[in-house]
This record gives structure tokens, sequence and C-alpha cells, in this order.
């Protein structure tokens, strides 16, 4: 199905294309070869690797940022009633709005970029991960508990796998979020990075470069689509195990 | 397994005023001897507090007030050498000398005890195996022994080929065998199970009863099994504890124990006369508790009567 859909946008791409016949809507293949050659043997690869080191490492800390807090909120009621709130009135505000204050405050470097990725992935991580793990059923604890378990015993072996799931969810949703992120803070004030790419080809009427750098920003967010949901896959294959058993967790 | 000055209630919030809240006495000086390497069934109507004491043995709740006491003659289960063995150390299913035993006391109440919850608890994201072994490796146990041990129930389990599978991947009977593979691979002195059958078919809920009866005639530990089934708990049980409440803000009563069918007989016939009759017996102690005069007049309004759905079932049939 996945191949259907590719060639239906391939097609009317072409048949657009075609019939609008302007010099910003080249030929799909035109684009693709262009991208090729411009990846291997120009500087599209070194910022495609600089746009994909900027969004993993951003990804990386948020989920280590907001995963413990959002377990401790959902485990515990006393984290729950300071930390909720919080994330609350906080998550409305339009953080891509702080752009200037951020660069204002950490630079123009990857700093800034990378930690207005993680003030937006927070808040997408934080309450789907609360939520996992508040509702974790308590048969599970109380099983676990039977065994002798502690208290760190209930995070290794109930509530992290519990909330397994809840964050590949999370993560997979975020990388759309994430890589439009980067674009709108790698067209400010950088020459590094995709974003940067596509504002300045565009800016030189070069429009094979700039489409170049498009299909590289939706490559880069695929590629993290597809690590998060292979990760998905492998650590929480238990599941697709079976089908007559309810998964509550 | 002794039960002493047991104590315990629930607060539940007024559904008429808000933030105020009602106490509910389950247990009141409550005391029980649970007599060793028997099965005991706990039955009751639902709501009657059955499931709590579980808990409260198995140390999920804890208890105003009141102590549990487990002797040296709860035997721990699979120590008891089988007929034929020369007591050499481990045989070829897997018995163990006294010193290999895990100490397999339960942090909570210091207490060895296992329980089977009423839905199994099997985590679905670990394998059967890790599933079995888990308590052991919480407890610290070491790991080549651990093996060995969850092999050899296995084995006695007949699960060895769901070894690498899901519980997703597993039958209803299937998962029950793992979860009392889970308990028994603890070697408790006391088992404890809450429903463990009430999920199964009729038929597989026959096989696994048969099961229980193998594996206590096999490993000889205390068993306290609570139910709402007459029939379960006169097949199975060598001893039977009516349990009642019949009056939200009295705790429950407990009526003398009943001899149950037994569990070390050797031929044990589901359509046996005896078991009818017993059934029939049981039927009227519950009968006779609903019935207490000075109960059900002073309290028309509050008290519902409790019908046992099996018992209702019965009666729609006749």
């Amino acid at each position: 199905m996945k191949k259907i859909a590719v060639l239906i946008v391939f097609f009317l791409w072409y048949l657009l294309s075609l019939l609008l016949d302007v010099s910003f809507l080249p030929q799909p293949h035109k684009v693709l070869q262009h991208t090729y050659l411009q990846f291997l043997y120009a500087d599209l690869s070194l910022h495609f690797f600089i746009s994909a080191y900027r969004i993993g490492i951003a990804m990386a800390a948020a989920v280590l940022i907001a995963a413990p807090l959002a377990i401790l909120a959902g485990r515990n009621s006393l984290a729950d009633t300071i930390l909720s709130p919080m994330a609350q009135v906080l998550y409305p505000i339009p953080k891509v709005a702080l752009l200037p204050i951020v660069m204002l405050f950490f630079g123009l470097g990857d700093a800034s970029k990378i930690i207005l990725i993680v003030l937006i992935i927070f808040f997408q991580l934080f309450f789907v991960i609360r939520d996992a793990a508040a509702g974790i059923d308590q048969r599970y604890i109380h099983s676990i508990r039977s065994l002798g378990a502690s208290k760190t015993d209930i995070l290794v072996h109930v509530t992290i796998p519990a909330a397994l799931p809840g964050l590949f969810t999370a993560l997979r949703v975020s990388t759309g979020t994430a890589t439009a992120v980067l674009f709108l803070a790698e067209s400010f004030a950088s020459i590094t990075g995709l974003g940067w790419y596509i504002i300045d080809s565009w800016a030189r009427l070069d429009y094979l470069d700039m489409y170049a750098g498009i299909v590289t920003l939706s490559i880069l967010g695929a590629l993290f689509f597809f690590i998060f949901d292979g990760l998905e896959r492998y650590y929480c294959r238990w599941r697709r195990a079976g089908t007559f058993f309810e998964h509550r967790v | 397994m002794k039960i002493r000055d047991l104590s315990c209630s629930f607060r539940v919030s007024s559904s008429r005023k808000q933030n105020s809240f009602l106490t509910v006495p389950i247990f009141s000086r409550f005391d029980r001897n649970f007599a060793p390497s028997k099965i005991h069934s706990v039955i009751g109507p639902s709501g009657c507090g059955k499931t709590t004491l579980l808990y409260l043995i198995a140390g999920l709740l804890s208890p105003a007030s009141g102590s549990f006491e487990l002797s040296e003659s709860d035997r721990r289960a699979g120590t008891e050498k089988p007929a034929g063995n020369n007591g050499s150390g481990k045989n070829e299913t897997g018995y163990l000398s006294a010193d290999q035993i895990p100490k397999s006391r339960n942090p909570l109440t210091g207490l060895d005890t296992a329980i089977i919850l009423q839905d199994f608890g099997l985590f679905p994201w670990k394998r059967v195996y890790e599933n079995i072994a888990l308590g052991l490796q919480l407890r610290k146990m070491d790991t080549s022994l651990a093996d060995r041990y969850v092999q050899s129930i296995m084995t006695e389990l007949r699960i060895e080929h769901l070894k690498a599978a899901y519980p997703g991947e597993l039958s209803g009977g299937e998962r029950q065998r793992v979860a009392i593979a889970r308990a028994i691979v603890m070697r408790p002195r006391l088992l404890l199970m809450d429903e463990p059958f009430s999920s199964l078919d009729a038929m597989h809920r026959e096989r696994m009863q048969d099961l229980l009866l193998d594996i206590h005639q096999h490993h000889k530990m205390t068993v306290i099994l609570v139910t709402h089934s007459i029939g379960e708990a006169a097949y199975v049980s060598d001893r039977i504890h009516i349990m009642k409440k019949d009056r939200q803000d009295e705790p429950a009563v407990m009526l003398p124990e009943i001899e149950g069918l037994g569990s070390g007989r050797k031929e044990r016939k589901r359509g046996s006369a005896e078991l009818f009759t017993l059934m029939d017996r049981m039927r009227s102690e519950l009968d006779i508790l609903q019935d207490i005069p000075s109960i059900s007049d002073s309290s028309k309004k509050s008290s519902k009567k409790l019908v046992i759905p099996e018992q209702k079932k019965r009666r729609n049939r006749e």
C-alpha cells in the first residue's frame, strides 16, 4: 500500500508540473536526480547530517527529561499535583514564538535550535507518558508486589515496559513537529542545516536546489519515524503476540 | 496458618455528602485456623471480604490490627521428597535439598506465601519463562539455580514448550498453568488463590481443578482458595469456610468449617451423591445465614438480598 501511495503522489506531481509548466515546479525525476547528485557530489549531505544531529540530540534530550518526570507524575500523586498543572499552563504557549528569546539566551549555534525542539517535544511526550504510567492496571502492581518487588523493581519490570508503547507512539507523532520546528529554527540567522539550505536556494531562485532540500528534509523526517517504528516493533513485540489477550496496561 | 485478632475496615466516600467518609468494617477481631497441608476453600457472596482476606494475608493490604502466623507444619511446596527417591540431593524432577531452597519470604509480610490473582496477573511484556523466573530474580537467587527451578516447574506443569511465548499467545488454560508455575516456583508454605478458575470455560475449569489437586498431592503446601462456586469448593477442598457479610456496617462472619470431599482421595467423582449432598448442605448453610431474623428485620431498607450466582442458576434450572 505504501508503494501505491508513493506512486499516486508522483503521478499527481507529474501531472501538475506538466500542466502548469512553471520553473518553480520541476518534474519529479529531475528533482530526484538533482537531489542524488547534490547529496553525493555537493554539500547537501553535510547539511543533512547537521540537521539529523540536531533532531537526534533534541529527541534524545526530550525523552531523557520528559520520561522520568512523566513517570513520576503518573505514579506519584504528590508529583502529579505539582508537575501536571505546570505542564498544563505552559503547554498552550506557542513555543516557536520563543525562538528570538531562545536565540538571545543560547546564541545562534546548535544549542538554541536543539533547545527550541526540546521545549516543544517535551510536552508531547510528557502528557502521553504520564497517562500511560497512570493507567497501568492495578493487577500488575499487585502481581509484582506479591512476588516481593521493591519500588525500583516495579519501575523496571512494570512501569517502564507498560509505558514504552506510549513513548514510541508519542515519539513517532513528534517527528513531524520536530522537523517543522527545525526548519524554522534553521531558517533564521544560520548558515547550516537543511532549513537554511532550502531558504538559501529559494532566495537564489535555484528551484532544483530548493526541491532537493525539501526532499531531503522529508527523508530525514521519515527516517526518524521509521527508526521509532522499528524500535517499537522490537521493544514492544509482545503487543503483536496473540490476538485474544486483552492488552490493558 | 493462624489468623489472630484481625481487624480491617475500608473508608468509602459517601455518595450523599461530599468530603464525608463511611467506614465499612470488613473484619473485627477475627480469628481463624487453617490446618496445615490442606486445601481450604473460602466461599461467600461477592463483597463479603473473601478477596480482602487473601490480600491481607498476602500483604497487598495492611490490616488495622492482627497477625498471621505460619507454623513449621505448614509445609513448603516441593520439599517433600517423592516416593522412590533415595534422598540424595536433587532427583530428576528437580527436587532440591533444604539449603537450596530460596528465601521465599514475602518482604511485605515476612511469610512464605505466594498468590495467584483472579486474572492471573501475568506480565504481557515478559515471556513465559521470564514471568515464572521473575519472583526468584527479584529475590536475587543465583541464576543457574533459578533456571533449574523454573525448568523443573515447567516440566511438572507441562508448559516447557511455551517457554519463549508471550502470555498473549496462550490459551486461558495455558495462562493458568503459567500463573500456577510462577507461584509454585517460589516454594511457598501457603498458596493463596483468588478465584483462579473463574475466567475459564467449564471444561478447562474442571481440568484445572484436577491439576490443582495433583499439584497439592505433590507439594503438600497449605492452600487457601477463594471461590464463589459451591461445586468447586466442595470438589477440591479438605475444609470449606463459608463467609458472609449481611450488612454493610457489620463485619464479615465465618461459619464453622465444613469437611470437604478431601484433596487426598484417589477416586474423586464429580457426579457422586456425596458431592451433591455436600453442595446441598453448603447451600442451606448459606441460606440460613441470610435469614437470621434479627438482621433481616432491622435492616430491611439497607440490606440487599444476596444470592450466590451459582445458586441462582440452579434455581432457574429447577
